[in-house]
C-alpha cells in the first residue's frame, strides 16, 4: 500500500470525525426535539394519548303530581381492571369474585388476560362498587354510566316518551322537555393506549357536568295504572284495535292520566313499532258521533233559552229529511216517539238532534262548536298536537245539517273532546290542558305552569241544563247507565261513531269508536273522563257497552281516590231499583227447603245467593225480620237434613270472598281454614261440593285483585 | 482460563470495558420499561421480554469474556468459514421450513431445536470480520483484494435485498466503504463507489413503492399522521415529550402500543421519552466513547489484521447505532435496524456483545504488547 501519506491512522480519524460530526448532528437534533419543540410535540402526546370520555350524567327525573318517579337516571357502574397493573392477582380474584358474584375462575381469567384492558362486570350498583374501590387494589377501577328507567313502564310509555342509547330524550316529555333535562355534558379526560383503552396512569376530570332540570307532571300515577289495566283488559276482550283513557281535572286542565293501548315499554323502545309510541290522544283525530250532540244542544238552548218543554217527534226510528232535492235519511236505533230536549240526549236520538239543529242557521251550530275549541288546537305543552277538523262554513254541503250535530263529518282528538266536556263541568270556561306542572333545576323552579282559562261555552242556567242532560243519559233507560257510579251524580255521554271506510267515501258498516265521556260528581265535578276504543269486533261494540264500565270503574276508584263524600240524594240504580225492596224484611227461611225458601225470598222481592250444597237451608243473613240494605243481597247456606247434628259436611266455595267472610262461611259448615294471602279468595282446597267431616281443614289463597 | 481472564482483565482497555458493560446494563433497563405493554399484550406477562432479553445477555457476555481471552490470530482460519455458514442462513431463509415472516418480510431463521435468530446479525458481524480478513492481505494487490470485497459485499446484499432488508443493506454498504476507505484504497475509487452505492440505494427505493413513501413521509410525518408518517412521528412525539430530564424511568407513555416497536427498533425514542435529553446525549456518547476506544485500539495496533478487526466491529456497532438514533429521531427514513447492546432481541444483542468481546480481545492484545 503506498498511500502512506494518508495513513490508516488518518484515515481512522477522518471516519471517527465524521462519526463526531454525526454525533453533533444527533445532539442538535435531541435538543430541537426535546426543548424547542418538547412543548408543541407534548401537546401532540396529550392530545394522541388522552381520550375525552363525555359524560351525561344526571338527566332530570319526571315525576307525577305526588312525585312518583315515572322516569329517572339509575348510575351504574362497571368495573374494569387493567390486567398489567393487578400485582396479586389471586388475592385480587378472591375479592372480587365475591364481591360480585361471579366464579373465581371467571375473574381470574379476566385478571390474566393478556389484553391490556378488560371488563369485569357491568351494571353494578353504586354501593358494591364504592366497597370495591375503597380496597383501592391497583389497576381495578369503574366507569359509571346512566341508564334511563321508567318505572312504570309501558303505563306511562306515552307520556314519558324514552330517552335513546345516548341519552336524548326521542319521544314525548323527554324530546319535548330536552333542553330543561338533559345534564351539562361532563368531560372527564383519561390517558389511553393506542387501541384507545384506558391506561391508569394520570386520569384526570376537566369538566364536571351538571344536573339537569327535574319535570313534574300532572299525571296521578295510580289513576294512570288504573286507567291502563282497565282499557288492557277492555281492548283485549272485544279485540279492538287500540283505545286510550284521558282522565283530566276541568278545574285546571291538569291531565290525571293519559293512557293509550297498545303501548310499548320505554325501556326497550327499539323493539315497538311507530304505531305503538304515538300518543292517540294528542295526535289521532276521529268522528266523535254521539258525545258531540251536547254542543249542538247548547247551540239550540242559546237560541231557544226557553224551549224547555218543547217535544220533539222522533219518529219510528227513521226520518227521511228533505233538503232541497237531496233526501237524506237518519236512523236511531228504537223507535223513540215524542221526546224532551232531556230524553233526547238521554236515548241519544239521531232525528231529535238534527230536528233541533235544522231549527238554527249552520253558523249559529258553527260558532258554537268552535266556541268549545273545536277546530282548534287544546295548546297542550306536549308537541305533535292535531287541531281536528270542522269544515269552513262556506264548505258544509246540503247535508251537512243532518250530519254534523250528531258528530259526523267532523274530526276530533280525544284531548279536545276531553277539553270541551270539562268546560260544560266546569261552569262554562275553556281551560287548557297540561301535562307539565313545574320544572325544576337545582331546587330553583324555572317554569311553573299557570291556569289559562277563556270564556266561551254555555254558562249559568243553559249550562245547568247541559249537565242535567248529561246526567239524565246515566239513568237506568239512559244509553250510559253501564257508566254509572253507585252513590255518585255523574253526568256523561255515549258515543258510537262509525268509522269511513278507508277506500273512500261513505262508512265502513262494522268499524265503530265506542266511547264514554263524563264528569264526576256532576255537581261538582273532580274529573273529566274520556274512553274511546277504537273498532272493537263482535256483537258488544255500543260506547256504553264499553266504553262504559270503564268509565264506572275508574271513577269508583277515583270518587274514593279523591275523597269525595256520596251525594245523599242521588243514589244509583244499575240493576233497577224497586222502592218496595228498600223496607224488604228479611223471613225466616232457616229450616225450610230451599224451594220453599226461595218462594219466600222472591215474595219479599229479595236477591240472594246461596252457599253449599243440599236441600235445607241451614242458615241464613240477614236474621229474620232484619231490613235488608239496598242493594244487598241475602245469604243462603244450604245443608242436609240433618247436618245439625252429622258429621258430614261439603266444602262451599268461597271463591272471591274476603277472608273474614270465607272464616266465616267456612265455620258455618264446620270446618277449620288454612289461609295465605290477602285480598280475595281466589283458589281453594279442596273444591267445592267435596264431602267432608266436620273440623276438617281446608286450604285457601287471598290474592289482591285489580278492579275489584 | 479463569485466571487467564483475570489477567486479561488486566491489560484490556477499561474505558472500553466498562462502557461495554454501562452499555449492556442500560439496554437491559431499558427493555424492561419499552417491552412491557407489548409483553404484557401479546404473553400476558410484563416481563416475558425482558426475561429472554436476560438469557441472551448472560450467554453474550460469557461469549464475549471467550473472545476477549482468545487468541484473535487464531479466528483467521474459521473466519471464512464463519462468513459462509451465515451467508447460508441469509439465503436458506426462504426455504420453506426454514424462515419466518414477521411484518411481510423474512428476516427471521427458525432451526428445530433452536432459538429463532436473525441471520443478518450474524452475517453483519462475520462480513465484517472477513472484510478485516481480506484487506490484511498485503501480500495481494490492492485490485484484486478489491475485487473479492466487492463480490462478497454484492452477494451479502443481495441475500438482505432478497429479505427486502434495506436497513441492513445500507450498514453493510456504509461498512465496505469505511473499510476500503481505511484499508488504503486510493481515494479516486470513492469517486466511483459512492455514486454506485447512491444509485443501488435509490434504485431499491424506487423499486419498492412503500420505501418511496417512507422517503417522502419521514420529511413531514405529520401529513399522512395515520398512515405511512404514523411510526415517525410517534418517535418524534416520544423524543419531544421527554424534554431535557425525561417523563422517568417506566413512566413513558408512547409505548402503549402508539410506537409500532417500542422494545426493538424504536427503543431509543423510549430512551428519549423516560430519560429526556440527557439520556438520550448519555446513550449516544456512550456509543460514541465505543468508537473513540474503538478506534484508539485500531490506531494503536501495530498487525494489519488487528487494526482492521478493530476497525471492522467498532464501526459496524457504531454505523449501526448512530443509523438507528437518526431514524428514531427523524434524520433518516425509517428502516428496519436495531439499537445494539439496547433492542430486545437475542440475535442483536448476542452479535453486539460478541464484537465487543472481540474488540476488547484486541484491545488486550494491542495494549498489552505496547506496555
Amino acid at each position: 500500500m503506498k498511500q502512506e501519506s494518508f495513513s490508516a491512522e488518518k484515515r481512522i480519524e477522518l471516519v471517527l470525525t465524521v462519526f463526531v460530526f454525526i454525533l453533533g448532528v444527533l445532539f442538535i437534533r435531541l435538543l430541537f426535539l426535546q426543548v424547542v419543540m418538547h412543548s408543541s410535540l407534548k401537546n401532540r402526546a396529550e392530545k394522541g394519548q388522552m381520550s375525552t370520555v363525555k359524560k351525561q350524567i344526571g338527566r332530570g327525573a319526571i315525576y307525577d303530581r305526588s312525585g312518583r318517579q315515572l322516569a329517572m337516571s339509575i348510575k351504574t357502574e362497571t368495573i374494569c381492571v387493567t390486567p398489567r397493573n393487578v400485582k396479586n392477582k389471586d388475592q385480587a380474584a378472591d375479592f372480587l369474585s365475591k364481591k360480585l358474584g361471579l366464579s373465581r375462575q371467571y375473574v381470574l381469567s379476566k385478571l390474566k388476560s393478556r389484553s391490556g384492558f378488560e371488563y369485569i362486570k357491568r351494571k353494578v350498583p353504586a354501593v358494591i362498587a364504592d366497597e370495591i374501590l375503597d380496597k383501592k387494589i391497583p389497576g381495578v377501577f369503574s366507569q359509571s354510566e346512566e341508564k334511563r328507567y321508567y318505572p312504570y313502564g309501558e303505563i306511562t310509555a306515552h307520556i314519558t316518551g324514552f330517552a335513546g342509547t345516548d341519552n336524548k330524550g326521542l319521544e314525548g316529555i323527554e324530546m319535548a322537555y330536552e333542553k330543561y333535562m338533559r345534564g351539562k355534558l361532563g368531560r372527564e379526560e383519561i390517558r389511553v393506549d393506542a387501541k384507545r383503552r384506558p391506561i391508569l396512569i394520570g386520569s384526570r376530570k376537566i369538566k364536571k357536568g351538571e344536573r339537569g332540570a327535574d319535570v313534574t307532571t300532572t299525571i296521578d300515577g295510580n289513576i294512570q295504572y288504573a286507567a291502563y289495566r282497565e282499557l288492557e283488559a277492555t281492548v283485549k276482550k272485544s279485540r279492538a284495535k287500540s283505545g286510550s283513557v284521558i282522565v283530566m281535572n276541568p278545574e285546571t286542565g291538569a291531565i290525571y292520566a293519559a293512557v293509550n293501548y297498545p303501548s310499548y315499554d320505554p325501556n326497550t323502545p327499539s323493539t315497538a313499532s311507530a304505531d305503538k309510541k304515538r300518543n292517540r290522544i294528542i295526535t289521532d283525530m276521529y268522528e266523535p258521533g254521539s258525545t258531540f250532540k251536547i254542543f249542538t244542544m247548547s247551540a239550540y238552548l242559546k237560541k231557544f233559552p226557553n224551549s224547555d218543554d218543547e217535544i220533539t217527534y222522533c219518529g219510528m226510528g227513521k226520518e227521511v229529511f228533505q233538503i232541497g232535492k237531496y233526501q237524506r235519511t237518519v236512523h236511531d236505533h228504537e223507535k223513540h216517539g215524542n221526546l224532551t230536549h232531556n230524553e233526547i240526549i238521554k236515548v241519544s236520538s239521531n232525528i231529535g238532534t238534527v230536528k233541533l239543529a235544522m231549527k238554527l242557521k249552520p253558523e249559529d251550530l258553527y260558532k258554537e262548536y268552535l266556541a268549545y275549541g273545536f277546530n282548534s288546537k287544546t295548546g297542550i305543552d306536549m308537541p305533535g298536537e292535531v287541531p281536528g277538523l270542522i269544515r269552513d262554513l262556506s264548505k258544509w254541503d246540503k247535508v251537512s245539517m243532518t250530519s254534523v250535530p250528531y258528530g259526523q263529518e267532523v274530526a276530533v282528538s280525544s284531548l279536545q273532546l276531553a277539553r270541551a266536556y270539562a268546560a260544560i263541568a266546569n261552569g262554562g270556561k275553556l281551560v287548557t290542558p297540561y301535562l307539565i306542572e313545574k320544572i325544576v333545576k337545582n331546587g330553583r323552579t324555572v317554569y311553573r305552569h299557570k291556569v289559562k282559562k277563556q270564556d266561551g261555552p254555555a254558562t249559568g242556567k243553559r249550562r245547568e241544563k247541559l249537565v242535567a242532560m248529561l246526567e239524565a243519559v246515566m239513568e237506568k233507560d239512559g244509553s250510559g247507565k253501564k257508566a254509572a257510579v253507585a252513590g255518585y251524580r255523574v253526568a256523561g255521554k255515549t258515543g258510537t261513531a262509525q268509522k269511513h271506510r278507508t277506500d273512500g267515501k261513505g262508512y265502513a258498516a262494522n268499524k265503530y269508536v265506542a266511547s264514554f265521556i263524563g264528569f264526576m260528581p256532576a255537581d261538582k265535578p273532580e274529573t273529566v273522563t274520556l274512553v274511546t276504543i277504537d273498532e272493537p269486533e263482535g256483537y258488544v261494540y255500543f260506547g256504553g257497552d264499553l266504553a262504559g264500565p270503564i268509565f264506572r270503574n275508574l271513577n269508583t276508584m277515583m270518587a274514593s281516590y279523591f275523597k269525595v263524600l256520596p251525594s245523599e240524594t242521588f243514589t244509583a240504580d244499575a240493576e233497577g231499583g224497586d222502592a218496595a225492596r228498600e223496607t224488604a224484611k228479611m223471613p225466616s227461611i232457616k229450616k225450610k227447603t230451599f224451594a220453599e225458601a226461595k218462594n219466600l225470598l222472591s215474595a219479599e222481592k229479595i236477591k240472594y245467593q246461596s252457599h253449599g250444597f243440599g236441600k235445607m237451608v241451614i242458615a241464613q243473613e240477614p236474621a229474620p225480620g232484619e231490613t235488608l240494605g239496598f242493594g244487598k243481597y241475602a245469604q243462603v247456606f244450604l245443608g242436609d237434613e240433618a247436618q245439625a247434628d252429622n258429621e258430614k259436611t261439603y266444602m262451599p266455595n268461597v271463591k272471591g270472598m274476603t277472608v273474614r267472610r270465607a272464616m266465616e262461611v267456612l265455620r258455618l259448615y264446620g270446618l277449620k281454614a288454612k289461609c295465605t294471602g290477602s285480598g280475595f279468595a281466589v283458589s281453594q282446597e279442596p273444591r267445592p261440593g267435596v264431602a267432608l267431616k266436620k273440623g276438617a281443614i281446608c286450604t285457601v289463597n287471598f290474592m289482591m285483585k285489580d278492579g275489584v | 482460563m479463569a485466571k487467564a481472564g483475570v489477567k486479561a482483565l488486566d491489560r484490556v482497555d477499561p474505558v472500553l470495558l466498562i462502557d461495554v458493560l454501562l452499555l449492556t446494563l442500560a439496554g437491559l433497563i431499558m427493555v424492561y420499561s419499552a417491552s412491557s405493554v407489548v409483553s404484557y399484550e401479546s404473553y400476558g406477562d410484563s416481563a416475558y421480554y425482558f426475561k429472554k432479553q436476560l438469557g441472551w445477555a448472560f450467554l453474550g457476555v460469557i461469549a464475549a469474556g471467550f473472545l476477549m481471552v482468545y487468541e484473535p490470530e487464531k479466528m483467521k482460519k474459521m473466519i471464512p468459514a464463519l462468513f459462509v455458514a451465515s451467508l447460508i442462513m441469509v439465503f436458506i431463509v426462504h426455504i420453506p421450513g426454514f424462515g419466518r415472516k414477521v411484518g411481510g418480510a423474512v428476516r427471521w431463521l427458525k432451526l428445530p431445536g433452536l432459538p429463532a435468530v436473525q441471520p443478518f446479525e450474524f452475517v453483519k458481524l462475520f462480513y465484517a470480520m472477513y472484510l478485516a480478513l481480506i484487506f490484511s492481505d498485503e501480500r495481494a494487490p490492492f485490485k484484486k483484494v478489491f475485487v473479492k470485497s466487492l463480490w462478497i459485499t454484492g452477494i451479502v446484499c443481495f441475500g438482505l435485498i432478497l429479505q427486502r432488508d434495506l436497513g441492513g443493506t445500507f450498514i453493510i454498504m456504509a461498512l465496505f466503504l469505511i473499510m476500503t476507505l481505511i484499508s488504503g484504497a486510493p481515494l479516486k475509487i470513492f469517486a466511483i463507489t459512492i455514486p454506485a452505492v447512491i444509485a443501488v440505494v435509490a434504485g431499491l427505493i424506487i423499486v419498492e413503492p412503500y420505501r418511496m413513501k417512507r422517503i417522502f413521509v419521514y420529511l413531514d410525518p405529520w401529513k399522512d399522521y395515520f398512515g405511512a408518517g404514523w411510526q415517525t412521528a410517534q418517535s418524534l412525539i416520544a423524543i419531544g415529550t421527554g424534554g431535557v430530564f425525561g417523563m422517568g424511568l417506566s413512566q413513558g407513555q408512547q409505548k402503549f402500543l402508539y410506537l409500532p416497536t417500542p422494545h426493538t427498533d424504536y427503543i431509543y425514542s423510549i430512551v428519549g421519552e423516560e430519560i429526556g435529553f440527557i439520556g438520550a446525549a448519555l446513550v449516544a456518547g456512550m456509543f460514541f466513547v465505543f468508537l473513540w476506544r474503538g478506534c484508539a485500539v485500531a490506531i494503536n495496533a501495530r498487525d494489519r489484521f488487528l487494526k482492521l478487526l478493530a476497525c471492522a466491529v467498532t464501526f459496524m456497532i457504531g454505523v449501526q447505532a448512530f443509523t438507528n438514533m437518526g431514524v428514531a429521531t427523524g434524520i433518516l427514513p425509517p428502516k428496519g435496524t436495531t439499537l445494539p447492546f439496547f433492542s430486545a432481541g437475542g440475535s442483536s444483542l448476542l452479535i453486539s456483545l460478541m464484537a465487543a468481546g472481540i474488540l476488547l480481545g484486541v484491545s488486550r492484545k494491542v495494549f498489552g504488547e505496547n506496555k
